[in-house]
């Protein structure tokens, strides 16, 4: 038994304003795939209405698709904070150590100039990055799981990495050389997460297409 | 407590034994998924979890809490690459292996029967004797 295009439009407007999807058009699209066919399903092999068949297969997913109070991203369902998780653990605490190591080898080059000059350019390139990222923001159609994860706190970001570039020029400037680099940590973190956030946004492009062709 | 024991004593012996059985396949969700879409090219989330149920005769059952975590953690591992289409009135989402999903399938699955050989080595050989 097959739903009508206003059953399954309902199923989308509870997955949009009771779970809090409207913000991750590719997951809401799959699991309205999912409960949309469990609900066919249902009606079939019990003999049941439509009204009475979707309550019954929420319930199913209500651990997954309600909130989850516990995490420290806000208002999203289970699901997506789960995978958020995975990808902070993949896509921004791994940088943690990088950046140290980075930093500690740095402290071998401390009086040579140029190594100041490669933290300027690795800082731009962070920098260019986040705008560039901001810029996808602005044309994207679909807000995704990875969009979304990679909008996270985007802007504090770029202006914090802004501003860390600026305090170590005044310092360079103040001090009249380029040995001094008191900000390096700062400037290969924020630039890292920039960059790793420009990946995830590429891997978003391909999500982002298969959208397009159908929406 | 005493809602509790209560609630244990009256599970059906079937539950029990579906619940144990669910743990043992818990952690071959990724090689079964693998193994599914190494089979049928390519398949979307319900269709894995039907096909799951009749293949093992409804012993097993893949919950939603349990799959899409699965799919996206290996989508976003770049095991899987995804495909979108219109059926039915909805857009459906399907999943295929890539190639490095190919090459990982088949190491999965090689540790997967090697798991079950020796398993079986040790429930069916004879007396097992434990050497510290």
């Amino acid at each position: 038994m097959l739903l009508t295009t206003e059953q399954i439009n309902y199923i989308d407007y509870v997955l949009r304003n009771d779970y809090s999807f409207e913000s991750f058009d590719d997951l809401r699209v799959e699991l309205l795939d999912h409960i949309a066919s469990d609900v066919e399903l249902e009606m079939q092999n019990t003999n049941i209405s439509f009204d009475d068949a979707l309550p019954k297969v929420l319930y199913k997913w209500k651990d997954e698709i309600s909130w989850d109070r516990t995490s420290k991203f806000d208002s999203v369902p289970k699901m997506v904070s789960k995978l958020w998780k995975k990808l902070d653990w993949k896509y921004n605490y791994c940088i943690i150590p990088l950046t140290a190591i980075l930093s500690f080898t740095a402290i071998s080059y401390s009086k040579e100039t140029w190594l100041t000059y490669v933290m300027y350019v690795i800082g731009s390139i962070g920098l260019a990055l986040g705008v560039y990222i901001l810029s996808l923001f602005r044309k994207n159609r679909f807000n995704t799981v990875l969009s979304m994860y990679a909008k996270n706190q985007i802007k504090i970001y770029i202006s914090l990495l802004a501003l860390a570039l600026m305090a170590n020029l005044a310092f360079n400037y103040s001090y009249g050389d380029f040995i001094d680099r008191p900000l390096l940590f700062v400037v290969i973190q924020f630039s890292l997460t920039l960059i790793m956030r420009s990946l995830i946004m590429r891997k978003n492009i391909k999500i982002e297409n298969q959208l397009l062709k159908v929406i | 407590m005493h809602k509790k024991i209560m609630y244990i004593c009256f599970i059906p012996k079937d539950h029990k034994y579906m619940k144990k059985q669910q743990q043992l396949y818990k952690g071959s969700l990724n090689t079964i998924i693998m193994k599914l879409l190494e089979q049928n090219g390519k398949m979307y989330g319900y269709e894995i979890t039907q096909k799951v149920k009749e293949i093992t005769q409804g012993e097993m059952n893949i919950t939603e809490g349990a799959l899409y975590p699965a799919l996206h953690k290996m989508e976003a591992d770049g095991f899987l690459d995804v495909e979108m289409d219109r059926v039915e009135g909805r857009i459906r989402k399907y999943y295929k292996l890539t190639e490095s999903g190919v090459k990982e399938t088949v190491s999965r699955m090689e540790e997967l029967e090697n798991f079950i050989r020796n398993m079986q080595n040790i429930v069916t050989g004879p007396n097992l004797k434990l050497e510290m």
